[in-house]
């Protein structure tokens, strides 16, 4: 029987000797280990395993950059791991690549369960961690239509939402875009009148919505 | 006395609690400690300070603050070792005379600087490694 070829890349040894503990006790699979993106590199080099188990922390870039550079010299099935993740950084994870996402404080049952579902075509994400994800993609879905509906303001009127949205009074938009003061209200009119919003308040909250803190500020310095 | 003389084991290989929120630091600490009798408990169950009175280890690990501050006193009282590994900071301390001390070079907690402290300690107390 061809034994299934774990990676464990992760820089703190103790967490390597505990997966090697875990699974020399199981038949089916083999373990090789790495500490480092560099590890990665040189094991992959020689064989590609079926499975990686990334840490998200590794050494010296990352563990989603590390699941992007293993994509490119293997097909090998990756599953990011980490302590108590963000939404975002699954989410990021999986965007990068992943193909599941744990939790280092998994059962050992449950790491070998989650392995042996992976041999078997499924994605190891626990509950909790699903839930998180399409708390996340529900986020990006509300980005993605705020975005969408701000597609109707002109460049100018983005710039002056923009700084409505760092909290900037019309004198100082005026003064940072070198226009009238009365120019500003009429733009703040349009902006709201467009979007179909009732405060600059509510302008600003739907900016922040739309673009985050993505994009820079046009103009942050100019009203510096 | 020691908790060993307490309770002596068939084996006689020493027995070693893992109290830990990170059921694979068990798995680690059983790889790392060969000689010993390895059982692994989760926070979830219990008091930390009433196992250890029933169990009495010969020593024991912790993954947490908790946990440190609740068996400081059993190893106190009775000459046990106790090591505090936090591998959410990547340290490794161990409980001395009334007194934590910080172990290693900056590696973090391997095993075998977990290995080095517990056979040290039972060795030293006249423990039953093999």
């Amino acid at each position: 029987m061809r034994r299934t070829r774990i990676l464990v890349a992760d820089s703190l040894q103790i967490f390597r000797s505990g997966v090697r503990n875990l699974l020399a006790r199981e038949s089916d699979f083999e373990i090789v280990e790495a500490a480092s993106l560099d590890d990665v590199f040189h094991l992959v080099a020689q064989e590609c395993p079926d499975i990686a188990l990334i840490d998200l922390d590794l050494p010296p870039f990352g563990g989603v950059a590390a699941v992007q550079q293993l994509a490119k010299r293997c097909s090998t099935y990756t599953i990011v791991w980490s302590f108590e993740p963000s939404r975002e950084t699954v989410l990021a994870a999986v965007r990068g690549g992943a193909h599941g996402f744990l939790h280092k404080e998994i059962s050992p049952d449950g790491l070998v369960r989650a392995l042996r579902g992976v041999v078997q075509g499924e994605a190891p994400l626990s509950r909790d961690l699903a839930s998180l994800m399409i708390d996340a993609l529900h986020g990006l879905d509300e980005r993605t239509r705020a975005r969408e509906r701000a597609g109707i303001l002109s460049s100018r009127e983005r710039e002056v939402l923009d700084l409505v949205a760092q909290g900037a009074r019309n004198k100082q938009i005026a003064s940072a875009l070198t226009i009238s003061e009365f120019t500003v209200k009429r733009h703040v009119q349009n902006i709201l009148q467009k979007l179909e919003l009732p405060s600059r308040r509510a302008a600003a909250t739907f900016y922040r919505t739309a673009f985050g803190q993505e994009e820079a500020p046009v103009a942050a310095t100019q009203i510096a | 006395m020691t908790s060993t003389q307490l309770r002596p084991k068939d084996d006689g290989r020493p027995l070693v609690a893992v109290w830990c929120s990170v059921p694979l630091l068990g798995e680690a600490v059983e790889f790392a400690l060969e000689f010993a009798e390895v059982r692994s408990f989760a926070p979830s169950r219990g008091d930390l300070a009433g196992l250890l009175r029933w169990l009495r280890p010969d020593a024991v690990v912790v993954d947490s603050d908790e946990g440190a501050a609740d068996a400081a006193p059993f190893a106190r009282e009775h000459d046990m070792p106790l090591l505090h590994v936090s591998v959410r900071d990547r340290s490794l301390r161990v409980y001395r005379a009334g007194e934590w001390e910080e172990i290693g070079n900056g590696e973090g907690p391997t095993p075998e600087a977990i290995r080095n402290v517990v056979a040290g300690a039972l060795f030293a107390r006249g423990g039953p490694v093999r």
